[in-house]
């Protein structure tokens, strides 16, 4: 007896790629490749980087696909891929700008404007585009963690766990990132 | 009471976020990096790839797992060997240091016990050293030229050892320099906690 607690649409094609079938690869990466490489994107902010990121991904997925269980959607377990491999990526990136930019994840970054002030977002505009736009705009902290909370639904538990940070980091994090975001877009 | 307006916006418009497309040619590089990975280590082929399967003839036909001697998978069997080797390797080599001094093991395995013991002794107070000087690099600075020399002579022996007649007595020797290095060691931790406990005094906190 199998728990399936999941029940995946995919659940056929991934038993077929875990025979090897390149067909059923290339569908699922059909499926996934969009939302991954936004995923990367938001992360990384550099178009040629996330596609990199990705590619690694896509192919670290497949290789080790054997090792999928259907423990959760095959979706969701690409993403923790795709993810962590975007955040080590940070990582090696800055190991390389250490001395240009030391805005660390966690770190503080300007004065503390965290204070329980209720914001004015009826004011704000809020419009896909200017806020992508506004994203990309914020320290690189701030965007890491706003992008997985607001946007791939990670609790400030699980950020904190890819990120090698508190839970009440992430969370100062993402109230000071989320009001710096508004800022922009006001 | 306001409702938070971001997540909710973010929520009901996830889709339109998704916007961007990655290039084209993304799906050959994946295809060609599989392909390239496939020929650095073949799959495992999937259906029971046993080499013992003529063998068992009335083999169940499910498939299904049976414990027991004659069903015993040869992989597992094969994988707790190799384990149990593995063990005992990782165990010699601990005790003894087989692929660290070579040389030692071969002239005279008691004495390379002891060696082995001595130097795990010296890296370990290297280390404390090196943890409690971190705030002041010129010292170990200092203290590493002293260990230094004793472990350079330390190695001299060592090199000497497999064209010298009276092995006995170079390894005495060198077990004596190993010693040195902890007597010295132990003497500069000393020395740090002195310097410790002084600046305590001097500027209490």
């Amino acid at each position: 007896m199998e728990p399936k607690p999941y029940p995946d649409r995919h659940a056929d094609l991934v038993k077929r790629c875990q025979q090897g079938e390149r067909r059923a690869q290339y569908e699922l990466y059909q499926h996934y490749v969009k939302a991954m490489y936004n995923v990367c994107l938001r992360i990384l902010n550099h178009e040629a980087e996330a596609e990199d990121v990705l590619q690694e991904a896509f192919m670290d997925a497949f290789s080790h696909i054997g090792s999928f269980r259907g423990q959760s959607t095959f979706g969701a377990w690409l993403k923790q891929i795709v993810v962590n491999r975007a955040i080590n990526h940070l990582r090696a990136r800055r190991l390389e700008l250490v001395d240009m930019e030391s805005n660390r994840f966690g770190e503080d970054d300007g004065p503390d404007f965290a204070d329980p002030e209720p914001y004015d977002e009826d004011g704000v505009q809020l419009e896909v585009d200017r806020v992508r736009r506004a994203m990309q705009l914020l320290p690189e902290g701030y965007r890491v963690v706003l992008s997985l909370y607001l946007f791939e639904g990670y609790d400030h538990e699980e950020i904190g766990n890819v990120l090698n940070i508190s839970e009440t980091t992430s969370r100062t994090q993402y109230l000071r990132g989320k009001k710096r975001l508004l800022e922009l877009l006001n | 009471m306001k409702k938070d307006n971001l997540e909710r916006f973010v929520r009901d418009n996830r889709e339109d976020f998704d916007d961007k497309e990655p290039s084209v040619d993304l799906w050959k590089k994946i295809e060609a990096g599989l392909d390239k990975a496939s020929l650095d280590n073949p799959p495992i082929v999937q259906n029971n790839g046993s080499p013992f399967v003529a063998v068992h003839k009335n083999r169940p036909a499910s498939g299904g797992r049976q414990i027991g001697w004659p069903t015993l998978d040869w992989r597992v069997a094969a994988s707790i060997a190799v384990l149990l080797l593995a063990g005992c390797f990782l165990y010699m080599n601990k005790q003894y240091g087989v692929t660290r001094q070579p040389e030692l093991v071969a002239a005279n395995p008691t004495y390379a016990k002891e060696v082995v013991q001595y130097t795990q002794l010296i890296d370990n107070k290297r280390a404390e050293l090196k943890q409690l000087t971190e705030d002041n690099p010129a010292l170990y600075q200092e203290f590493a030229i002293d260990l230094d020399r004793l472990e350079n002579s330390y190695r001299a022996l060592k090199a000497d050892l497999p064209k010298n007649p009276n092995q006995e007595v170079l390894i005495q020797a060198m077990i004596q320099n190993l010693q040195l290095q902890i007597n010295l060691l132990n003497e500069q931790l000393r020395v740090i906690e002195r310097i410790k406990d002084q600046s305590h005094e001097t500027s209490p906190v």
